[in-house]
């Protein structure tokens, strides 16, 4: 099975069955563009990802090499945020930081699925909370004035659950 | 393959993707990624790819979009393509307007393809996502949409592609060689240029193109028509549409093969339908005179690509088949033989359903008209039902020339066939009974078989009704042979004297039999009298209560005649000759009367046999005037006409190979007027009665009626039989008022009620 060369951005270069990397839109285009040859000592850059990141991206695109093609995004219906995997969702038992850049990497590698599951990990830890809880979740400031919250509060009074 | 970028070209610095530096990529930033970018596509257009890194380009258009510039990402690609688009390309197409047009214009657009391809690649990110959320035009789909505007649909460029084109297209009809592969590039590139629709190539050529092929083929027709044959022309536009057809499949855009084929159809075969098929001498009348069969068969073939074609054929060959009908039917001259008239209708059938099935490919419509046709003119001729029954009566009786049980059956069955065309089927029935009675009394069937098969046939087409009649007639011939058996033994037990006479009799029930308006008078000689009132005596002692009646037009007999016993002068042989001969009942009352004087005039003859004037002549004329070998009697003078003065004997030369003489009655192959006419009174009386039974049952049923419904009603009912007139049937309505089955309604004269 023919292998590709990946460099992270700190240089580290990881070997990958080409079937694998190619779950990566970004890369399948860029080799089919390249024509790149079976025994090619070339090496793909990507100097987004860095190698920690890259690991993970690889581990989980490894694990997830053999699922169906994700079906086309209907506009119309509602995503759910319950169907995550217990596989995917121990995988992504990691601090916030590692969390959102790979969010960033599978957004620029354009790996849906990673971009699915990384997304709605993230809408769980929202749902449900309280705007002060949220800030404190994600270390945001507040920025409003009194006078700015009270009028989002009143606009959004119809969300509330009586 | 190609390799369309190198892998990585490390100059720039990368931005790093932080949440704190989210928004805070400044201006000079964006203008420096978006003259990055801006150069890369340029050296795309250029076909310079090949330095070019994608991972830089793809990362640097992922970050302007990222970073909400995608706005800024997009204006700026339509600004590059277009001005590339207008300053190089078109101007490169204008020079060649007059010098490889659609070579040039066809390299032009691979190339566009190509380096849009390589453009949508890099912005894939763009694509995603800013193009998704603001419903504009895909890169691709952009850039499809700025060279149709720009170049192809540009002014003089999108007329003069057109022109040349259909110029091309011309001259290929013409029959020069072309470029097709030019064409076929041209079309495909008006189709993707279409986006989803095909309303570019549409537009741009095939509206063009239909319009120049509808006036090119209206001139190409009217020529070929004027100097050609109908069979020529048909030939030459399936030729002509399968050119059309191969040429729209190989370098057109393979769904203008339907429109154009229709254009053609239109064009050469709809304007011109009726010339064709009427042209003379070589239309389809000369083609079914001359039983052209394949070159009717593409005259169908062709026709029948348009709406109304067949139907245009159809009336062709409609008129013709009436005409050659009507010509048959009422062919006075030669329409006194029932065989010939019949054998010519059924020639003529044979004739037209060998063209259905092999040129017009069984199709109903024209299966339809023959079958009306012939209901037609068959009922031209009101002799058509005698004639059909004398045919088959032909057919089932003895000496017909060898035919096989199967060869019979066959001739049956198409002779069924005329049989449905008949109106006045009770007619038909009438004759039938007559000539099947004379067959069973005079032993000609050729076979029982064939006979009840005939009968089956007829209850499959009619019901029981019709035939309910003739198969008593055949269970009278069945107990008849039983009687005769039980008296021959009786006559043997008690000794009963016979007179000398081998006695046959057949008792026929009235009802089945058809009847003679009244049984014709006739002196039987002795012998014969007094044997059979021993039958009869026989006969009423089993059944008393009934009564026979003698038929003596029925019936025949087997004399045995010695001649030249008496001097007889040369050149007759000396020695005298027995025969046994074969006469009718009516000549053996004549003969007898010769045992007891030598010669009889006619006036005599008339008086002492008592047989009625028409039988008479008929019995003489097959005695004397017939063939030599048939001559039992002489006639003095040797004239045609029978006076009452003329005289009759017996023929002492008579000689004859065989020592069993039958003697033939002059066949009468159809009825003579008088007969004729008495039938058909027979027949109207009949319907009188069938219409009123009708009208009753229809009334009884519904109690109350209007006028026009009854009458439809019962030429319903009636139409299997015969076809009623409504004139008639509203006689009968009247007649049925005054006899009170019916009465008109007090408020609405049209109505009528039924009385109880």
């Amino acid at each position: 099975m023919p292998n590709i060369k990946l460099q992270s951005s700190d240089n580290e270069v990881f070997v990958v069955d080409v079937e694998i990397a190619k779950c990566s839109v970004t890369i399948k285009t860029m080799l089919e563009d390249l024509g790149m040859e079976e025994d090619e000592e070339e090496v793909v850059p990507l100097p987004n990802v860095n190698s920690a990141i890259l690991k993970k991206v690889i581990q989980w695109a490894t694990y997830h090499k053999d699922d169906p093609p994700l079906p086309e995004d209907d506009e119309n219906k509602e995503k759910r945020t319950d169907d995550i995997s217990s596989w995917d969702a121990d995988f992504l038992k990691v601090d916030q930081g590692t969390l959102f850049e790979l969010i960033l990497a599978a957004n620029y590698l354009d790996i849906k699925g990673l971009l699915d599951v990384t997304c709605k990990t993230v809408a769980n830890m929202i749902k449900g909370k309280t705007p002060e809880e949220i800030r404190k979740t994600f270390n945001i400031k507040n920025d409003f004035t009194a006078a700015e919250e009270d009028q989002v509060r009143k606009e959004n009074e119809w969300c509330e659950e009586k | 393959m190609i390799r369309k970028f190198k892998v990585w070209n490390f100059s720039e610095p990368y931005y790093q993707m932080y949440p704190d530096t989210w928004m805070t990529m400044d201006e000079k930033y964006v203008e420096r990624i978006w003259s990055l970018l801006k150069n890369a596509i340029q050296e795309i257009q250029k076909k310079n790819n090949s330095g070019l890194s994608f991972e830089e380009l793809y990362r640097n258009a992922y970050t302007m979009v990222l970073h909400k510039h995608g706005e800024r990402l997009y204006t700026g690609l339509k600004e590059v393509v277009t001005q590339h688009l207008e300053t190089k390309v078109r101007e490169d197409v204008l020079h060649s307007l007059h010098n490889g047009f659609l070579q040039t214009l066809n390299n032009a657009w691979t190339d566009h393809q190509t380096s849009m391809v390589m453009i949508r690649d890099i912005l894939m990110y763009m694509d995603r996502v800013f193009v998704q959320q603001n419903e504009v035009d895909n890169v691709y789909n952009l850039g499809l949409i700025i060279f149709r505007d720009q170049v192809v649909r540009y002014g003089c460029i999108r007329d003069h592609l057109r022109q040349t084109l259909l110029e091309l297209v011309a001259r290929e009809r013409r029959g020069e060689v072309v470029d097709r592969l030019a064409i076929r590039n041209a079309c495909q590139m008006l189709m993707v240029l279409g986006i989803n629709s095909r309303a570019v190539y549409e537009e741009d050529f095939e509206k063009p193109f239909l319009h120049q092929s509808s006036e090119f083929y209206r001139m190409e027709s009217q020529k070929f028509l004027a100097e050609n044959s109908a069979a020529v022309y048909i030939n030459r536009v399936e030729a002509r549409i399968s050119e059309e057809a191969e040429r729209a499949r190989h370098y057109l855009d393979e769904s203008t093969e339907p429109r154009v084929v229709s254009v053609l159809e239109h064009e050469l075969i709809e304007r011109h339908m009726k010339t064709i098929v009427e042209m003379e001498n070589s239309g389809v009348v000369h083609m079914l005179t001359h039983t052209r069969t394949s070159e009717l068969g593409c005259v169908y073939k062709l026709l029948s690509r348009v709406g109304e074609g067949l139907r245009t054929v159809a009336d062709a060959v409609s008129a013709h088949l009436r005409e050659q009908g009507r010509a048959l039917v009422t062919d006075t001259l030669h329409n006194t033989n029932a065989i010939a008239y019949v054998q010519n209708l059924l020639d003529l059938k044979d004739r037209f359903d060998h063209f259905l099935q092999n040129s017009f490919n069984n199709d109903k419509i024209f299966k339809h008209m023959i079958t009306s046709d012939f209901e037609y003119f068959l009922n031209l001729n009101n002799k058509s039902p005698e004639f059909l029954s004398l045919f088959i009566d032909g057919k089932l009786k003895k000496g017909e020339k060898g035919m096989s049980e199967q060869e019979i059956e066959a001739v049956l069955d198409k002779t069924m066939v005329l049989f449905r065309f008949l109106q006045e089927k009770d007619v038909f029935e009438r004759y039938y009974k007559q000539h099947l009675a004379k067959r069973l009394l005079l032993n000609k069937s050729v076979s029982d078989d064939s006979e009840k098969n005939m009968i089956s046939k007829l209850k499959t087409e009619c019901g029981c009704q019709f035939t309910s009649k003739l198969e008593g007639m055949f269970k009278d011939m069945t107990v008849s042979n039983t009687i005769m058996d039980e008296f021959k033994e009786h006559v043997l037990s008690s000794g009963l004297n016979l007179y000398g006479v081998d006695l046959s009799v057949r008792v026929l029930t009235t009802g089945f039999w058809p009847t003679q308006s009244a049984t014709p008078k006739c002196n039987i000689p002795a012998a014969p009298r007094n044997a059979f009132e021993v039958f009869r005596s026989f006969y009423l002692a089993k059944h008393s209560g009934r009564q026979l009646s003698l038929q003596p037009q029925l019936g025949s007999a087997d004399l045995h005649a010695t001649f030249g016993a008496a001097p007889a002068s040369p050149p007759a042989p000396a020695a005298p000759r027995r025969h046994i001969i074969q006469v009718s009942t009516f000549q053996m009352c004549v003969l007898l009367l010769f045992n007891q004087r030598d010669r009889l005039t006619y006036e005599e003859l008339l008086n002492e046999t008592d047989i009625p004037e028409k039988d008479l002549v008929r019995a003489l004329q097959s005695l004397a005037m017939g063939k030599p070998t048939q001559r039992i009697l002489i006639k003095h003078p040797k004239t045609k006409e029978i006076e009452p003065s003329h005289q009759f004997y017996v023929n002492d030369a008579f000689t004859s190979k065989l020592h069993r003489v039958k003697i033939q009655t002059v066949a009468a192959k159809g009825e003579s007027e008088p007969e004729r006419r008495e039938t058909r009174n027979k027949v109207d009386e009949d319907r009188k009665h069938e219409i009123e039974a009708a009208i009753v049952r229809i009334m009884k049923a519904r109690k109350k009626m209007a006028h026009t419904l009854l009458v439809a009603e019962v030429t319903e009912q009636l139409r299997v039989r015969f076809l009623p007139s409504p004139v008639v049937i509203k006689k009968r309505i009247e007649g049925l008022i005054e006899r009170e089955y019916l009465a008109r309604t007090p408020d609405d004269r049209k109505v009528y009620n039924y009385v109880a």
